[in-house]
């Protein structure tokens, strides 16, 4: 496509995308002002009723009304109407309008209709622009320009390839913005503020979530808790690779083993944590039956808090083994046979080829296996809440469960959100800890 | 395809989306429950006759039955502006419900839509009261008792204990029913069951003459530690590190059912019990599988009986799109037809004394009776007092945690865990709350 094409191209969606933003704001005035009229609606009828209880003459209080907030109010005579709000009894909109049902002096009974309507030009009309939609539209302006002056300086080749990277990436930053960065933003907002679900007000409160978070001791055990499962990441590299390694050949056995160990991964874990809970019950679990076999005595594997956190990364690891073994797999057979023949001409032994050639050449998996599974450690919830509900005496207390406690439990938004801040916060350092590690010095085969 | 089977295709494409948008006109209203298919199934069977009478309206149900997720679903939809029409509602969230301003007061219209309040048990509707205003009518309720399993106590030739007892006389109970029947050095057969759930256990620690929290219930520092709350939790947890008499102690909060099912084959002689079991319990009696007594919770000698109240009702949203409708909805939802059909899954005591004391005389198995003479002593749950009781509750189970796992010192861990509540039950440092206590303090 030619500079002036993609030039145009960029002034046809900022358009759109202008007239969008418009759109949306009349919309919202449209029914902003539908909602204003359903509310004088309402309140016309409240005053019907009033009148009406009192016995008073409807005449007055209805002028007396019109006269105060400029709408004719009318009481009308429509059975079909009267039917339909009987059923539904909220207020709808009329060409100009609003109608609401007449209650009786118990609020109960629907028995008339009342109808207000604005005079011609007796609303507050909405501005042209609201000040979002201005600063929408000047950013949109701004990009344009920006995207204009691009179009124009750019080689074509260029122009091409990156149109074409935005072509596929613009959708998954769509899907981003929309289900990641907006909740992301609304975190940030909640975690300075006191909001309780049910509640309309959300007052800002500063630090105070923060503060709270600080002196509370149940939290920093949390977090403890929480570092101390994602041990269960390196314990199942280890085990991954190793089993990698072992299954790394194209026979009918090898194929068969991987699938089994992968089937843990797309389990329900659900359905693992209520078998899991079976298998380490003290009484009659198969584990405490087969350590027996060994005379090691029985455990209380999810009563005892020093079992407890244990148990839950057994089942971790279980559950991702398969996962990373299947990463390590992909990347094994990524590592071209030449390194290892040549190792081989050299006299290398099996462990210097995998100390040498093997392990080096793995370290971008071994990376993203690392930050995935801390991150996803960090993150852990459905086993701790089937299995032990962050006992016994919180040894299995984790953040993520803590936070959910704190929302959804104890409907305290506010400081649940100020948790995920903080969880959002270590995860960042830890991740950047490990990039700068283990990212440095990376071999690509 | 030739051009008459086109239209003729058309034709049954445009009578169909006709037929649905006909379908689709009238009013649906919907209920939230946490029932499971059984207790659905016995709600449709009544529910038919609401919809009979009331032309173009349509009753569906949305049921989730683990109650967690329910309410989560309950309070978005909420949040959202679209309630159910008629939701159940459990006693601990009456008051955050009610302080918000999300519940509508059906006491002005109860009598109109078909409900005599003067017809529920009082101790039942007192739960969902404040004042003059009534929030949710009530379904159904539930006391805390003791059941015992009949053939563990004729095996071991111990006697039925009295519908009332005391502690001493359950503890002596419990003792003569742990028996080592196998000689291997082990307990087969247990007495009783030590239940670390807070919901479970705070009817005995009333019956104990203690409590958790003050009667203001703003804190619990010198009620959970005072004397008679530390003589009734050495009293729990001494079934456990001095008597032995129930298995091993089970840590978790979650439980997986083991002790019913000890329970039900003779392994566990007594264990705490409350109506929410009749139903798997039902079919066993019936079958001659279990025979089963209950007797009320054991109390101090010198205090009173007493144990704790579970209860849920219907309630309307006031952002209810159907007022009339949902109030007319939730009312039927509670009448004598609705209770009756009901109190065949035996899932609660009905609601309604009249229905409440038929199928108490209709029962043949003398557990309906001893229900109802225990909520003479029942007493309404904290939960439906304080808004902050979950968070109290969160924090209550570390009590016996700490005794029986850890060891430790029962007044020393009862004077910590009172000054972790009370912090949990002020206002957080900041908060709206914590300035409107200030401004009102000075």
């Amino acid at each position: 496509m030619s500079a002036r094409g993609v030039q145009w191209g960029v002034v046809a969606v900022a358009a759109a995308l202008a007239a969008g933003v418009l759109g949306v704001q009349r919309w919202r005035d449209g029914r902003g002002l539908e909602r204003a009229r359903a509310a004088v609606a309402v309140e016309a009828a409240d005053s019907v009723r009033a009148a009406l209880a009192a016995g008073a003459d409807l005449r007055g209080p209805l002028a007396r009304f019109e006269r105060q907030r400029g709408y004719t109010v009318t009481v009308l005579e429509q059975p079909a109407l009267l039917d339909s709000l009987r059923l539904d009894e909220a207020p709808r909109p009329r060409p100009g309008g609003a109608v609401a049902p007449l209650k009786d002096a118990d609020d109960w009974d629907v028995v008339g209709i009342v109808l207000v309507t604005a005079p011609p030009g007796g609303e507050e009309r909405p501005p042209l622009l609201r000040p979002a939609s201005a600063v929408l539209l000047a950013l949109l302006a701004l990009l344009a320009a920006w995207l204009w002056r691009w179009a124009g300086r750019t080689p074509e080749r260029r122009r091409r390839e990156t149109l074409t990277a935005w072509g596929f990436l613009g959708v998954p930053f769509l899907h981003l913005a929309v289900f990641s960065f907006a909740p992301l933003a609304f975190t940030v907002y909640l975690a300075f503020h006191e909001w309780g679900l049910l509640e309309k007000a959300r007052p800002f409160v500063g630090l105070a979530n923060f503060r709270e978070l600080a002196k509370d001791p149940l939290f920093w055990t949390t977090l403890r808790n929480t570092a101390l499962y994602t041990t269960y990441v390196p314990i199942t590299m280890a085990a991954a690779l190793g089993l990698a390694l072992l299954l790394n050949r194209r026979r009918g056995g090898e194929r068969l083993l991987r699938t089994v160990v992968f089937l843990p991964f797309v389990t329900s874990a659900v359905a693992i944590a209520i078998v899991w809970q079976w298998m380490f019950n003290p009484d009659f679990g198969l584990l405490n039956y087969l350590i027996g076999l060994v005379g090691i005595p029985a455990l209380d594997w999810l009563g005892s808090p020093h079992l407890a956190l244990i148990a839950i990364i057994l089942v971790t690891v279980w559950t991702q083994v398969g996962y990373q073994m299947v990463v390590f797999l992909a990347g094994l057979q990524g590592i071209p046979q030449s390194y290892y023949d040549a190792a081989l001409v050299d006299g290398a032994t099996p462990w210097q080829r995998f100390r040498h050639v093997t392990l080096p050449l793995l370290k971008p998996v071994v990376l993203f296996v690392l930050v995935t599974g801390i991150i996803s450690g960090f993150q852990v919830f459905t086993l701790v809440y089937m299995m032990t509900e962050g006992g016994p005496l919180h040894s299995t207390d984790v953040i993520v469960y803590r936070i959910y406690q704190t929302a959804w439990e104890f409907l305290r938004f506010g400081s649940a959100s100020a948790m995920a801040l903080v969880l959002f916060g270590v995860l960042l350092v830890v991740t950047a800890v490990q990039f700068r590690l283990l990212g440095k010095r990376i071999d690509y085969a | 395809m030739t051009r008459a089977q086109g239209r003729a295709a058309c034709s049954l494409v445009t009578a169909l989306l006709v037929s649905c948008a006909a379908a689709d006109r009238g009013t649906t209203l919907t209920v939230a429950n946490w029932a499971d298919w059984t207790e659905v199934r016995l709600e449709q069977q009544y529910i038919g006759g609401f919809a009979a009478h009331r032309p173009g309206v349509r009753v569906s149900f949305e049921s989730v039955p683990n109650q967690a997720e329910y309410r989560d679903q309950v309070l978005t939809s909420i949040a959202a502006g679209t309630p159910p029409d008629v939701f159940l509602l459990d006693n601990i969230d009456i008051p955050a419900f009610v302080r918000s301003g999300t519940l509508l007061d059906l006491a002005p219209y109860a009598a109109r839509a078909g409900a005599s309040l003067g017809a529920f048990d009082p101790e039942v509707l007192a739960i969902f009261r404040r004042g003059a205003s009534v929030y949710a009518l009530p379904k159904g309720y539930s006391p805390m008792v003791i059941a015992y399993n009949k053939d563990v106590f004729d095996r071991f030739h111990v006697p039925y204990p009295p519908e009332v007892w005391t502690w001493e006389q359950f503890r002596a109970t419990a003792k003569a029913l742990t028996r080592d029947v196998d000689g291997d050095g082990k307990p087969d057969v247990y007495g009783f069951w030590l239940d670390r759930r807070p919901f479970v256990w705070i009817g005995s620690l009333w019956a104990l003459g203690g409590d958790v929290l003050c009667p203001d219930g703003a804190r619990a520092s010198g009620c959970l530690d005072s004397p008679a709350s530390e003589w009734a939790f050495r009293a729990f947890t001494g079934l456990a590190t001095r008597d032995s008499v129930v298995p091993r102690y089970f840590g978790l909060r979650r439980s997986v059912g083991d002790h019913m099912r000890n329970f039900y084959s003779g392994r566990l002689a007594m264990v705490p019990f409350g109506h929410f079991y009749m139903p798997q319990v039902r079919q066993m009696l019936e079958q001659r599988r279990l025979r089963l007594g209950i007797t009320q919770l054991p109390y101090r000698e010198g205090r009173a009986p007493a144990t704790v109240l579970y209860a849920s009702g219907f309630a309307v949203a006031r952002n209810a799109h159907h007022k009339r409708l949902s109030v007319e909805l939730a009312a039927y939802m509670v009448d004598s037809l609705a209770q009756v059909t009901r109190a065949a899954g035996g899932l609660e005591i009905p609601a309604l004394t009249r229905v409440a004391e038929e199928v108490a005389r209709a029962d043949t198995t003398g557990l309906e009776g001893v229900f109802r003479r225990a909520v003479k002593s029942g007493r309404m749950p904290w939960g439906a007092r304080i808004e902050k009781w979950r968070e109290v509750e969160n924090i209550l189970p570390d009590i016996m945690d700490r005794i029986v796992l850890n060891g430790e010192d029962v007044a020393a861990v009862l004077h910590d865990v009172a000054a972790q509540i009370d912090r949990a039950l002020a206002p957080a440092p900041g908060s709206a709350a914590a300035r409107a206590r200030a401004a009102g303090g000075t």
